[in-house]
């Protein structure tokens, strides 16, 4: 690392040492804390303040300010196929809005809290055997992850009611079995929602109020959601957002067992002669420290947690930390985010306010609820007409027939501005042999340390899907009275890398995959690595609901395994 | 420099019956401080003189909107149509952003989206088919 010439000077040891204290790491952290482990709580961000969130589209969705503690420094190089220099300038369309900070993706994100369907758990064996062998193409990697969807469904449903979900079981007849229903009701509906809803019914389908980490209804001493409409790309002014930093941190804090180490990097896990992970090595303030630790428990960004692992080499490790099989990096995939505008001339839908999770959502085009027989791909994506409306984004997307600039553009603005629907799908992608993230040799951060390169490019079955599901939504943007209808963002030759799943990704086999179904390294076992990183395939859905009950049940593996005396 | 930039945002975002245009509303001031200029205004710039033998900042706006349009149409290169982009989303940035960055002067922008401004608490009826949502008081 850069300007750091010392030893790194050795701390207190502790039970476990969480690296990234986000939507993963929040949770794992409060069942080890609660479970009467030491944790040391490890997170390159700052301490958000709370309630200093402001309105403001330029800071928080155009500049992502709550990225400035380090992912704004950091953006990966891309390159659509290995042949091809790596930069960080394509088109600017390789975006880096995460945001760090004590609480992580959480401060920011939408609050949508999906659980995925049972489908997804199983999509090469269930797709192969309705199909056939050639639903996925020869160089697809997906697998089946290690475990079932009943597997984690007491994980999704604990998460759930410990940060207060808004939500109906049942109101989705596509989706899983679940033990409870959630524990507050929907987010409130709108005019636009309603519109949508209606016309979705008509056409056959299923929409229903899509489930929400936002407060419905006072919860966990939080108070509701005042439907604003500034929570996306920034944190929640009244704290109505179930973002880690306001629910399980401070419960974890409050047990006495949890240390919050905040702006502190961590920039290798070392190992010890068995090939143990000994801790974690951070810089904080210009110093380099070491937190020993019985257990890491590795819960960043899958960019971070790749990162990491390539950048600890050791004798053991030559290739990076659990990395014997040159697995760690392989499988990477991001969501293809699909989205159609629709103008509803002669109409206010008052889109102003309110916030995107009071989307209404359909899952007739999810995972395997519909047929996809010659249609060249398989799965889907969760369809969701989202609230939301900011004015720069408002203004940047018009209809290709509309001037983008000039008269004819404020025109246009200022007639339907306020008539303009949005539907947003978020597109499975599948894992290719070609589509991996590594070390960028030429790029560095401002840490001095490589930063991460990603080759990646859309393959056909993406193609396919992302134009099925456009149609689709545009078919419904014009049952609900649209009259034109286009692209709300462009198709683009890669993906725009914000959820970011793969690279890390859980298996039964070690020869194909880094993590078993707990989440605990192949090759360490005193290593978790837990994140959308884990993910074998990326699901039709955000990942947050399945990230946090990853993490649950990973740390109650790791509890018992600790409290067992596994590992000294 | 600073005149040419004025003249494409007085293009791109024109004062006319429906509200002020980019330079009444600070939006110059505020591209100036945001835009990285890597020599595209004066390519621009000379691209004028060599069609028209003036200024960019000199053109009529017919002719200055025409030159403008085949630019945005990538007919004088690849290069100086992403400039174009560029400016175009900054402009935008500028226009629609809170004034507190400048731009945006008196929430010139904001009217014309009929975006009522940023509101602590949206209620049922703001969010409501239809209806007129009071916009925000008058800074």
């Amino acid at each position: 690392v850069t300007g750091l010439t010392e030893q790194p000077q050795r701390l207190p040891p502790v039970d476990v040492a969480v690296v990234g204290l986000g939507a993963a790491g929040g949770i794992a952290a409060l069942r080890f804390a609660e479970a009467g482990l030491t944790v040391a709580g490890i997170e390159a961000g700052p301490r958000v303040e709370r309630g200093a969130f402001r309105f403001d589209e330029l800071e928080n969705d155009v500049r992502n300010a709550l990225g400035a503690a380090k992912v704004n420094g950091e953006v990966p190089t891309w390159r659509p196929s290995r042949d091809v220099e790596a930069t960080t300038a394509r088109a600017g369309r390789i975006v880096s809005l995460m945001s760090n900070g004590v609480g992580g993706g959480t401060i920011h994100y939408a609050g949508q809290h999906f659980r995925l369907a049972p489908w997804h758990f199983a999509l090469r064996s269930v797709a192969t055997a309705r199909y056939g062998a050639g639903a996925l193409p020869a160089r697809c990697t997906a697998t089946d992850w290690p475990l079932a969807y009943d597997d984690l469904e007491p994980y999704y449903d604990a998460v759930e009611h410990e940060l207060g979900v808004s939500g109906r079981g049942g109101a989705n007849p596509f989706e899983g079995r679940r033990s409870r229903d959630y524990p507050l009701p929907p987010l409130r509906r709108t005019g636009w929602t309603e519109l949508v809803a209606g016309a979705a019914r008509r056409q056959g389908l299923h929409p229903f109020a899509g489930p929400a980490a936002l407060n419905s209804e006072p919860f966990g001493g939080r108070p509701a959601c005042t439907y604003c409409g500034f929570c996306n790309f920034n944190g929640c002014h009244a704290d109505a957002k179930a973002s880690t930093y306001l629910t399980v941190i401070p419960a974890a804090e409050r047990t006495g067992n949890l240390r919050v180490v905040e702006s502190a990097r961590a920039v290798e896990l070392p190992v010890d002669g068995d090939g143990r992970v000994t801790g974690v090595v951070y810089v904080r303030a210009g110093r380099a420290l070491h937190q020993p630790a019985r257990f890491v428990f590795l819960s960043a960004h899958t960019f971070e947690n790749t990162r990491l692992l390539l950048l600890s080499r050791s004798s053991a490790f030559p290739d990076g930390l659990a990395n014997r099989h040159g697995q760690v990096g392989r499988n990477a995939m991001s969501h293809v985010y699909v989205g159609v505008d629709g103008v509803f001339p002669g109409r206010r839908l008052n889109r102003y306010g309110g916030t995107w999770p009071q989307c209404t959502s359909l899952d007739d085009y999810n995972a395997d609820n519909f047929d996809q027989t010659g249609l060249g791909f398989v799965g889907g994506g969760c369809v969701s007409a989202i609230q939301e409306a900011k004015p720069i984004a408002t203004a940047l997307s018009t209809p290709p027939s509309v001037a983008r600039w000039g008269s004819e553009w404020k025109r246009w603005l200022a007639t339907h501005g306020n008539s303009v629907g949005r539907m947003v799908a978020n597109a499975e992608s599948l894992p290719y042999e070609d589509s991996y993230l590594d070390l960028d040799p030429a790029t560095v951060d401002a840490f001095g340390l490589p930063r991460i390169r990603i080759t990646y490019r859309l393959h056909e079955q993406e193609q396919r899907r992302y134009d099925f599901l456009a149609e689709r939504m545009r078919e419904l943007m014009l049952a609900a009275g649209a009259a034109e209808t286009w692209l709300s963002f462009a198709k683009l030759p890669a993906a725009p890398f914000q959820s970011v799943f793969g690279a890390t990704r859980m298996g039964h086999d070690p020869q194909a995959s880094v993590v078993d179904g707990w989440c605990i390294a192949h090759d360490v076992p005193n290593l978790a690595v837990v994140g959308a990183s884990s993910f074998p395939t990326s699901g039709g859905y955000g990942p947050t609901a399945t990230i946090q009950a990853l993490a649950w049940r990973s740390a109650d593996r790791v509890i018992s395994a600790l409290e067992s005396s596994a590992w000294s | 420099v600073r005149a040419v930039l004025a003249a494409v945002l007085d293009g791109l975002v024109p004062e006319d019956e429906l509200g002020p245009g980019a330079l009444a509303a600070g939006v110059l001031e505020f591209v100036e401080r945001t835009l990285p200029d890597e020599g595209g205004l004066a390519a621009l710039d000379g691209l004028a003189r060599t069609a028209h033998g003036r200024s960019f900042a000199e053109l009529a706006a017919a002719t200055r909107d025409g030159l403008l349009a085949e630019v945005e149409a990538g007919a004088h290169g690849a290069e100086l149509q992403s400039f174009f982009e560029l400016v175009r989303l900054h402009a935008v940035h500028g226009m629609f952003a809170d004034p507190v960055h400048g731009g945006n002067r008196g929430g010139a922008g904001w009217r014309l989206l009929g975006f009522p401004g940023p509101k602590v608490v949206f209620t049922e009826r703001d969010q409501a088919l239809d209806v007129e949502v009071e916009p925000m008081p008058p800074s």
